[in-house]
């Protein structure tokens, strides 16, 4: 079975840091610190690598070297960071990519469910950061429907027996479904209220593609790093 | 903790190949198309008559011929600096040195030569709506045209130097709109000339009384052909290099070939040699006049400001491009091509050459400076055909080319020569101009960089 990767990607060209409270919450994980360097279409990547490739593998070391557990480096001069994102991505077996925000401790993650997806994955994730720490997990569905059906409950109550299965006490997980008009606002509230945002990840739709990414929306909003944890390919 | 340092570029594996066919073709097209796709026809009809579809055709076979070898060299040496470096690699670090620099400085002139064709136009239309009286109108002490040339230079210059996305998106829209046009245009006309449409009309005379001058307007005109080797500065982002590569290059050359030829053929069978002569530039604006009335001259107007704007950009940033080869190599001080860190740009070789080009529009005798371009990329040509020739022979092991020259060594022989004797049939002010240049150059050479060893040179 393969161990889940935490890719992080890394704006060079501003020198990103990384809030303490993340460099710890994701230690237990494997990370892989993606430094983008965006260079803007004229410019050749290998010009660009030519000129800044050692500064910034140094500032990545840096970086990494904050983490405890296992981390990878890589160094990409690119002209669309996003599709760099998703290529790097791509090429990884259980992948959670991270939204980067200010987050000074993690003690309270929230984490979103929409309908089934990405159950066990999103388990496996949870299970793994939490286990042996104090961090405590909100599992929380937001529904516009009337009345909650059983069927919303279930599916939280079935995600926490998984999490537990992880070795995190059960106490430390709270479920909440919550009835509203407006999902996305209650989500943005919910969030603020926590230290870090895990949503799964359904195929991109075409808002997203157009609009660009709610999550990374939602994460900016609530001024929360966020953790997407990607679909498993099919 | 475990560390891995890997790290990669973009551009490094074959994924990030982004440009296919049709990409590459609109690179090398987009380049050469507003050399003058609206400017010679006229010219070159009013020198040749409709034989200067001849001299248009003789243009396209010296670039073809070029254009085979340059394929090879460029699958072997994908590399930024193109021409510059097959040259500097195969000749050593003064040949590479003369033809680098100069060649630099021949894109500026260009760049200026198409900022002033692009004020011309913009000029032109501001005429056919009434804006202004005529392009003699003047603002301060220098012509209408000039100074949008220059505000458009200074622009460009601006926002090359933020850096700016989807620049190939642009680009393909920008060509594929001016080719909507001319095709069209072309079509309309052409119709009209062999007699669909209206009455038939007399396809002027043919051939000219003096022979010599098919080959002084081939001399003219191949400025228009001047950008199809910009592709072998791509080349390490294209897809199936040797396959796509030596394709789009033909391509673009034979198609633009084809779009100049058919103009020129329909301007000089609709006016007199004579008068084209007298509309000069504009020859291609009338034509259209004449067929389409005023929305027509708008819209060849409209089609000359893209096409020359698609060139001043491409022409900008491949100036800049080289210098960053030449930097690269020691040859010019590192500091030339730096990028700065917020933007990604190279500012410095962004501002010098832009800024060049944008006081030489304000100068505005740019058709001379056009020529010196054109004797310098000939002289380039000429080089690359015979550099192929002495890397082949040498064999060195870097040299895996993944497309060979077809009918080697007869064509880059024939390329080789045929770019050399097109020389003497340009302007003697040119050729002096030209030589100036490479003298610079040379002094340049001894002065700054006499003692740089190149990588990958042949022994």
């Amino acid at each position: 079975m393969t161990r889940p990767t935490v890719l992080l990607p890394v704006d060079l060209v501003d020198r990103e840091t990384i809030a303490p409270g993340l460099v710890e919450f994701l230690s237990p994980a494997s990370v892989l610190l993606l430094g983008l360097h965006s260079i803007p279409g004229q410019t050749s990547p290998k010009q660009a690598r030519s000129q800044f490739l050692d500064a910034d593998e140094e500032y990545l070391h840096e970086l990494a070297s904050q983490f405890d557990g296992e981390v990878e480096t890589q160094v990409s001069y690119t002209h669309n960071g996003q599709k760099t994102i998703e290529r790097v991505a791509a090429e990884i077996d259980k992948v959670g990519i991270v939204i980067l925000g200010p987050a000074p401790n993690v003690d309270r993650v929230l984490v979103a469910i929409r309908g089934e997806i990405n159950l066990p994955m999103i388990a496996e994730f949870v299970g793994l950061l939490l286990a042996g720490t104090d961090v405590e997990v909100t599992l929380y569905h937001a529904t516009s429907e009337d009345d909650t059906t059983p069927a919303d409950h279930e599916v939280l109550t079935a995600l926490s027996e998984e999490i537990a299965g992880y070795e995190v006490d059960r106490t430390r997980i709270t479920e909440t479904v919550e009835h509203t008009d407006s999902p996305v606002r209650s989500f943005v509230e919910e969030a603020g209220e926590h230290d870090l945002l895990i949503v799964g990840e359904d195929k991109p739709t075409l808002v997203d593609r157009i609009f660009g990414d709610t999550h990374r929306k939602i994460a900016r909003t609530a001024d929360v790093p966020a953790l997407v944890i990607r679909r498993p390919p099919e | 903790m475990s560390q891995d340092g890997e790290s990669t570029a973009d551009g490094d594996s074959d994924l990030d190949r982004t440009i296919g066919f049709a990409g590459a073709l609109t690179i090398g097209t987009g380049t050469m198309i507003g050399a003058g796709i609206f400017v010679f026809p006229g010219l070159a009809a009013g020198e040749a008559g409709a034989s200067a579809s001849i001299s248009f055709g003789i243009g396209a076979i010296v670039a073809l011929l070029v254009a085979l070898p340059t394929s090879e060299l460029a699958t072997a040496m994908p590399k930024s600096g193109g021409g510059y470096y097959f040259i500097s690699r195969g000749f050593g670090a003064i040949a590479g040195s003369i033809v680098g620099i100069s060649l630099t400085f021949g894109l500026i002139f260009a760049s200026a030569f198409y900022l002033v064709g692009l004020g011309e136009y913009a000029a032109g239309i501001f005429v056919e709506v009434g804006v202004i009286a005529d392009d003699d109108f003047s603002i301060g002490p220098l012509r209408v045209a000039l100074v949008l040339g220059v505000i458009v230079g200074i622009l460009l210059t601006v926002t090359s130097m933020f850096g700016t996305e989807n620049t190939e998106a642009l680009q393909n829209i920008v060509v594929g709109l001016l080719l909507a046009i001319l095709a069209f245009f072309l079509s309309v006309s052409g119709l009209d000339v062999i007699g669909v449409v209206g009455e038939s009309r007399s396809p002027g005379t043919f051939v000219p009384d003096e022979q010599e001058v098919i080959f002084t307007t081939a001399a003219l005109v191949f400025t228009s052909y001047l950008g199809f080797a910009q592709i072998a500065t791509v080349a390490e982002d294209i897809v199936d290099p040797g396959r796509n590569l030596p394709r789009s290059m033909i391509g673009s050359v034979v198609l633009v070939a084809i779009l100049y030829a058919v103009t020129v053929y329909i301007a000089a069978s609709t006016f007199e040699p004579s008068v084209l002569l007298d509309f000069g530039e504009t020859a291609t604006v009338e034509v259209a006049r004449e067929y389409l009335g005023l929305p027509g001259a708008i819209v060849i107007l409209f089609a000359g400001l893209l096409a020359t704007f698609s060139s001043a950009n491409a022409s900008i940033l491949s100036a800049s491009r080289s210098l960053y080869a030449l930097s690269a190599d020691s040859i010019v001080p590192e500091k030339a091509a730096v990028i700065n860190r917020k933007y990604g740009t190279p500012h410095f070789a962004l501002g010098f050459v832009g800024g060049l080009a944008v006081l030489l529009t304000a100068y505005g005798q740019t058709e001379i400076l056009a020529e010196v371009a054109s004797f310098l990329h000939l002289i380039m040509y000429g080089l690359i055909c015979f550099v192929l020739i002495a890397i082949r022979r040498r064999d060195p092991d870097w040299y895996a080319p993944s497309f060979h020259c077809p009918g080697y060594p007869i064509v880059p022989i024939i390329g080789g020569i045929a770019s050399f004797a097109l020389i003497p049939f340009m302007e003697t002010l040119s050729i002096v101009l030209g030589t100036v240049v490479a003298i610079v150059s040379l002094a340049w050479y001894f002065l700054y960089a006499r003692d740089v060893k190149l990588k990958d040179e042949l022994e």
